[in-house]
């Protein structure tokens, strides 16, 4: 990259680079630039002027209880689709290494769930888990009222992370099935013939070279959960019961375009932005590790 | 391996018939909700075996919403995405390392910050951005105290196509993607080029286009993908019923009051119908996809 151009013109690249720098001006950075400063303003829906009030947003949001309730939820929801998605990912991948048949049609079954928007897995799912006439309705004849996602914040939880685990999954299998096959076939030879079984090659030798997918899948799974998982929520719980699942990306769309409260919808985006930038920095960090010419 | 390790295997086989089931689990409930008639599901509760309405149920569906326009803007809308991304992503690389352009270090800044910057956390101010085009324009004679501000037209592309595509074709991990590729090509070859008298714009064309044609196909796969699941930008960026893309226009197949006792196997007829184009593009195309998110994630 440091070598001198292979073109020496200065003026064409520059033509060539401009309309992408122009999209994301536009439709990046104006937005971005606009959300910090509308976080500092009292802005008036229906550009009926706005004045500046400094952290005042800041505050607000910052001694409001559903700004909270909105961050536990994002946490709680974040922290167990990643978790559920990886394990449930890992395991198939580690089971394909092994001696089975069927392993091409086996992955292309895996992969297809890739297929799905995250608001028709919601909207199926509402169908799948209602309480009078789904799949789990035969609880309630046993036991009356036990399963009330609508009602029952922890249950809705439940139901969102199982659904958006199951969208992430196949993203996770592939990054995990592309590590193990890089793994080295002799080095699998020698550990089998020093007498190690496939659980100990599991652990001793799959497990600790494919750590940095690992790794890598973690935190692709929290960024896409902080923002992705937007869609699934819209259609299965819209943030409730209450305001148990109202994760941030949700309370952005609906402070600033249902309620209007373009100030405090931008200081929450501040928040998520900053969530976001330590993220993908740190994404960038086991990249180049990973890439090693980056 | 070699050996063979019946219990290892017998567990494996467990998992795997689990995997399974989760995948195609929920597309068999929903081919059986999608297929019985509307009684059936009243008198019966959810189905648990395919029925034989499935075709009347589409048809239904068809005649409710307008089923084909929505699938014409998804793929309209997607291979809009596609080739917008394909093109502006691989002529900035190109831009970025065959020539050592003014403000480089701009660009790359520029680039680096979209990647910090998803739609979700910036969908607020970037659809007034959207609604607004060249507000920027405006604010900048403003601060300059210039007059002319009310000469800048105001220009919107909210329930447009170029609304829908025009904001997500800007692509940091594509670009990325393509530089990384160019790194790869000896340097010999633009030597040979450029003795051979070709220019740069001929040297793009006839030697990295055909050389990056797999780069194409595996981000292609994922973009077109992605732009057909999206949801949260069709959703702010459209108003009209018509513009809408089938992912959005099935959520609004959803009753709007909780009285309404909704008609769960035309709604399951419709998810099948969002489902069934991307489902069999990510099947046909898994080559590339495996390509393209091995290589644009790692």
């Amino acid at each position: 990259m440091d070598a001198r151009p292979a073109f020496p013109t200065r003026w064409f690249p520059l033509l060539l680079a401009t309309p992408q720098m122009l999209i994301v001006f536009l439709f990046f950075l104006w937005p971005a630039v606009k959300a910090i400063a509308w976080s500092f303003y009292l802005v008036r829906p229906f550009g009926n002027g706005s004045r500046f009030v400094g952290l005042d947003n800041y505050l607000r949001i910052l001694t409001d209880d559903s700004f909270y309730a909105s961050l536990r939820a994002t946490l709680v929801f974040t922290a167990g689709s990643t978790l559920l998605a990886v394990t449930i990912a890992l395991a198939l991948a580690a089971c394909l290494e092994l001696d089975v048949r069927a392993k091409r049609l086996l992955r292309s079954i895996f992969i297809w769930p890739y297929a799905v928007a995250g608001v028709v897995v919601g909207i199926v799912l509402k169908v799948l888990i209602n309480p009078v006439t789904g799949l789990l309705a035969f609880l309630n004849q046993l036991w009356p009222g036990v399963w009330a996602p609508h009602l029952i914040g922890a249950q809705a939880m439940l139901a969102l992370i199982a659904a958006f685990a199951w969208t992430q999954v196949p993203l996770n299998f592939i990054l995990f099935s592309a590590a193990l096959q890089r793994i080295p076939a002799d080095l699998m030879g020698a550990a089998a013939i020093d007498g190690a079984g496939p659980w100990r090659r599991f652990i001793d030798i799959q497990l600790p070279m494919i750590a940095p997918a690992l790794l890598l899948a973690g935190v692709i799974n929290v960024i896409e959960a902080f923002t992705h998982g937007f869609g699934l929520v819209d259609a299965l719980t819209q943030g409730g019961p209450g305001r148990s699942t109202a994760i941030l990306a949700y309370q952005i769309y609906s402070d600033g375009f249902i309620g209007l409260d373009l100030s405090g919808s931008s200081a929450l985006s501040v928040v998520l932005m900053l969530f976001i930038v330590a993220l993908t920095l740190l994404q960038l960090r086991f990249f180049r590790q990973g890439a090693g010419r980056w | 391996m070699v050996e063979r390790h019946p219990r290892m295997t017998a567990l494996a086989y467990c998992v795997l018939g689990l995997g399974l089931l989760l995948a195609l689990g929920p597309l068999y409930l929903i081919l059986c909700s999608a297929s019985v008639t509307s009684q059936a599901w009243i008198s019966q509760g959810m189905p648990l075996t395919p029925g034989t309405a499935l075709l009347e149920n589409l048809r239904e569906v068809a005649q409710r919403i307008d089923l084909w326009r929505y699938l014409f803007n998804s793929l309209l809308v997607a291979s809009l995405v596609v080739s917008g991304k394909l093109l502006l992503s691989s002529v900035t690389a190109f831009a970025v390392s065959y020539f050592r352009p003014r403000c480089r270090g701009l660009i790359l800044v520029l680039l680096f910050s979209a990647l910090l910057l998803p739609l979700e956390v910036r969908i607020v101010p970037t659809y007034a951005a959207a609604s607004d085009l060249l507000e920027p324009l405006r604010s900048l004679l403003q601060a300059l105290d210039l007059s002319g501000q009310q000469a800048v037209p105001s220009i919107s592309l909210v329930n447009t196509y170029a609304g829908l595509s025009l904001p997500l074709v800007a692509s940091a991990t594509g670009t990325f993607l393509f530089l990384q590729f160019y790194r790869t090509i000896p340097p010999e070859l633009v030597e040979a080029a450029r003795i051979d008298g070709a220019g740069p714009w001929r040297f793009y064309v006839d030697i990295l286009l055909p050389l990056s044609k797999t780069n194409f196909a595996a981000l292609g796969a994922i973009v077109f993908i992605s732009t057909w699941k999206d949801y949260m930008w069709p959703l702010v960026i459209t108003s009209h019923e018509q513009m809408r893309t089938i992912t959005l226009a099935m959520a609004s197949f959803l009753p709007v009051e909780s009285g309404q006792m909704p008609q769960w196997n035309l709604l399951m007829a419709a998810a099948l119908a969002a489902i069934a184009v991307p489902a069999v593009f990510v099947v046909a195309a898994q080559r590339w996809f495996v390509k393209g998110i091995v290589g644009t994630e790692k």
